[in-house]
């Protein structure tokens, strides 16, 4: 027997009211033909998975007695990294010791072990597999933790709507400081297309600039800038000399934001907007839309992920990137979590909502 | 044969006070020296549109080019784009044209607001699309008058983004602006699909004009306070439309509040499109709504729509030809401006039609 406990909640609020800790049994001496026993190696918190528990969310788990709680409810965490540590006799895609993350979102990462069907995870390599393909590095726990949603939805932006010519064309974004904007930074250097990233002014400008550029950026400009007149020439002649337009525009902030950065689409341009439940409204001026023909459209990778082809396609990618070191992943603050030790999980998770606003917070197991 | 007197409103430079940068200029037409490529078309109606007023005035498009053709002092320019034209003369080669048929350009930029016109069609025979004649009673002067913009608009917006309407009574458009031509024409589209229609008009109005557009076809009509309240997304909309209903498809014309509701209303993978922008106000929407509805914005503009492809345009008046003469499609009203050769400066007339344009469509009518 296997002591499992998940974090869960059965009313929406709150997370420092609603989560709860459901302790239960996996009887891993019984274990069906086409399942899998995984235990939880790390599971970082998004914002998703705050608006979820909130209610606020429009994805969310339903609400069950499966695990064996008394009320129905929901386990929590969309994104984890989790090793294989039983298979049934019928399962092909996994053996004992392979690192995994979930197919879909939903499942509830905020856990220590899991009993699941071989189909509702995928494989990744775990750190010996990629030494013994011959790759330079394997990943770490972090990039394994948080390979889910951030780099997809960099990658598939790029990617997956517009045709960007490498060595011509170029993308402008506004939220070039998060962690989406900093891998759509590095993909685009490695698919070849030119980055222009728009970002606040402040004290320290050209560190942020510095580390920007560190990561590949082609341009880094200030908000002031991209409102300028007399700039918009001088990005024209970055457009001019690479001989290409800027064909695609990410938006995660909103406001007067979204309209700085559609402005400078070319004609025919697509304006993508990610991000949370919580940005400014989009605005487009009438007249820039209709005569420059610019489609704006939302992405979200949850739904576009649900094509678990795509998925497996997007996430070999960044693998491969990260085990040939082309790919930096946004650091996390990492806190373990010890079973049976003084804290709950869900009190664990419950201080990681709580330092949120500090960065990105990776439970460790 | 003898010599045309004409008439046409021309200017040198943009301006939006037209009553001084407007001028009403006279020339005459020979018969006797018509070209074998060339017709001779005598104006039935000239439009004024809020785009003419923006390509005359400056800010919208570019000028029109420079004539020499009136025998004037200096070039001068001729604005306006929509007309029906009647085939007064056709040169020795014409053969796809005769004396008495009606005819309206076939592209964007005519330069509409003239009595007559020498067109040359050698380049492109195509250049005038027949329409009617004198003896075709099946389709009129007010039908044809207006047959270039705002039907196939309408026309074009209700198929451009959405190929697969379901015709069962599940589909929904909502539309502001509900009170222009073009939300009046593409009600009456919609209807003839089963495609159901929300239009939201300005507070105010009277239960008569609520009226007109239910005879249009109207499913509901709603004024902008109680569509802009949040009841309407939660309480009234999913009422209306019910558990299957999805709105696919959500008109601007107008930009400011209404767009953010408008995004709200639609269901998922719905369209939002801008295709005018009368009120000169940003779209403002909620992004969140945007990615977790999978809404996408597009923008809808005829001009560009016809420059790129021509016979996409000539295919949209046929299509609307069929309709009309089938009785399918009520012609919406708009006010008539009269001209009388020989009695009336054009340029008066002109000037009253575009005085009285913000109050609804004026076209003016050759006496």
């Amino acid at each position: 027997m296997i002591t499992s406990q998940v974090v869960v909640y059965s009313q929406h609020g709150e997370p420092k009211d609603v989560l709860k800790t459901h302790t239960y049994e996996i009887d891993d001496a019984n274990i069906g033909e086409n399942e899998i026993i995984v235990k939880t190696l790390a599971a970082p918190v998004n914002p998703s998975d705050i608006n979820q528990i909130q209610g606020v969310y429009p994805s969310k788990p339903e609400k069950t007695t499966a695990l064996g709680t008394s009320e129905p409810s929901a386990p929590t965490g969309n994104e984890g990294l989790f090793e294989v540590i039983k298979v049934g006799n019928k399962v092909t895609n996994f053996k004992v010791g392979d690192w995994a993350v979930p197919a879909q979102v939903n499942f509830g990462t905020w856990r220590t072990h899991a009993l699941a069907k071989d189909t509702d995870f995928l494989q990744l390599p775990n750190p010996d597999q990629s030494k013994a393909k011959g790759k330079k590095s394997g990943l770490t726990i972090n990039q394994g933790a948080t390979i889910s949603v951030n780099p997809p939805t960099a990658l598939l932006m790029l990617t997956h709507f517009v045709k960007l010519t490498p060595g011509k064309d170029w993308f402008i974004q506004n939220g070039g400081n998060s962690a989406v904007g900093k891998y759509a930074i590095q993909i685009s250097k490695l698919l070849g297309f030119n980055s222009l990233s728009v970002i606040r002014d402040r004290p320290n400008l050209q560190e942020l600039k510095d580390e920007l550029n560190s990561l590949g950026a082609t341009q880094v400009i200030t908000e002031e800038e991209n409102a300028s007149r007399d700039f918009g020439a001088t990005i024209k002649g970055w457009t001019k000399d690479t001989g290409g337009e800027i064909k695609l525009a990410l938006n995660c902030v909103g406001g007067k934001n979204s309209t700085g950065i559609a402005r400078k689409l070319a004609n025919n341009g697509l304006m993508l907007t990610y991000g949370g439940m919580s940005f400014q409204p989009v605005i487009l001026p009438t007249s820039l839309h209709i005569f420059k023909n610019i489609t704006s459209a939302g992405f979200w990778v949850t739904q576009l992920l649900k094509d678990s082809e795509l998925k497996t396609k997007t996430l070999n990618q960044i693998v491969e990137w990260y085990e040939d070191e082309k790919l930096k992943d946004a650091p996390a603050i990492q806190t373990k979590f010890e079973q049976g030790g003084e804290k709950q999980l869900h009190e664990v998770y419950q201080e990681a909502v709580a330092n949120s606003s500090n960065g990105k917070q990776l439970i460790t197991f | 044969m003898t010599v045309i007197k004409a008439s046409a409103v021309t200017f040198t430079e943009r301006s939006w006070d037209f009553a001084n940068s407007l001028s009403w200029t006279q020339y005459t037409i020979d018969p006797t020296t018509i070209k074998p490529h060339e017709v001779i078309v005598r104006a039935l109606t000239t439009s004024v549109n809020p785009s003419d007023l923006g390509i005359i005035g400056g800010g919208y498009g570019t000028a029109p080019k420079l004539r020499t053709e009136f025998g004037t002092a200096e070039p001068v320019r001729v604005g306006g784009n929509e007309t029906l034209l009647r085939v007064e003369y056709v040169g020795s080669a014409i053969t796809n044209f005769k004396v008495g048929d009606w005819v309206i350009p076939k592209s964007v930029g005519f330069g509409s607001w003239r009595s007559y016109a020498v067109v040359d069609t050698e380049e492109d025979p195509t250049v005038l699309v027949v329409v009617s004649s004198d003896d075709d009673k099946d389709f009129t002067l007010e039908q044809g008058a207006t047959i270039m913009i705002n039907p196939s608009t309408a026309y074009q917006i209700l198929y451009q983004f959405i190929s697969d309407w379901d015709g069962s009574g599940n589909d929904w458009i909502i539309q502001n602006a509900g009170n222009s031509q073009v939300a009046k024409y593409l009600t009456q589209f919609a209807k003839l699909i089963n495609v159901k229609t929300i239009s939201v008009v300005r507070d105010g109005k009277s239960q008569q004009e609520f009226d007109e557009l239910y005879q249009y076809g109207a499913t509901h009509v709603v004024n902008e306070s109680d569509f802009l309240s949040d009841d309407f997304t939660a309480v009234t909309l999913p009422k209306w439309i019910g558990e299957n209903g999805r709105v696919r498809l959500a008109l601007n014309s107008i930009g400011g509040d209404t767009t953010r509701q408008l995004v709200n209303s639609l269901s998922q993978d719905g369209y939002f499109v801008t295709f005018g922008m009368i009120g000169r106000l940003p779209i403002t929407y909620d992004g969140g709504v945007q990615l977790h509805k999978n809404i996408t914005t597009k923008s809808y503009w005829l001009t560009a729509n016809t420059l790129r492809d021509p016979e996409g345009k000539v295919a949209t008046i046929k299509e609307l030809l069929k309709l009309y003469r089938a009785g399918k499609i009520q012609n919406v009203p708009f006010e008539k401006n009269y001209f009388v050769a020989g009695k009336d400066d054009l340029k008066a007339v002109f000037l009253q039609a575009i005085e009285r344009s913000k109050k609804g469509k004026q076209v003016v009518v050759y006496e």
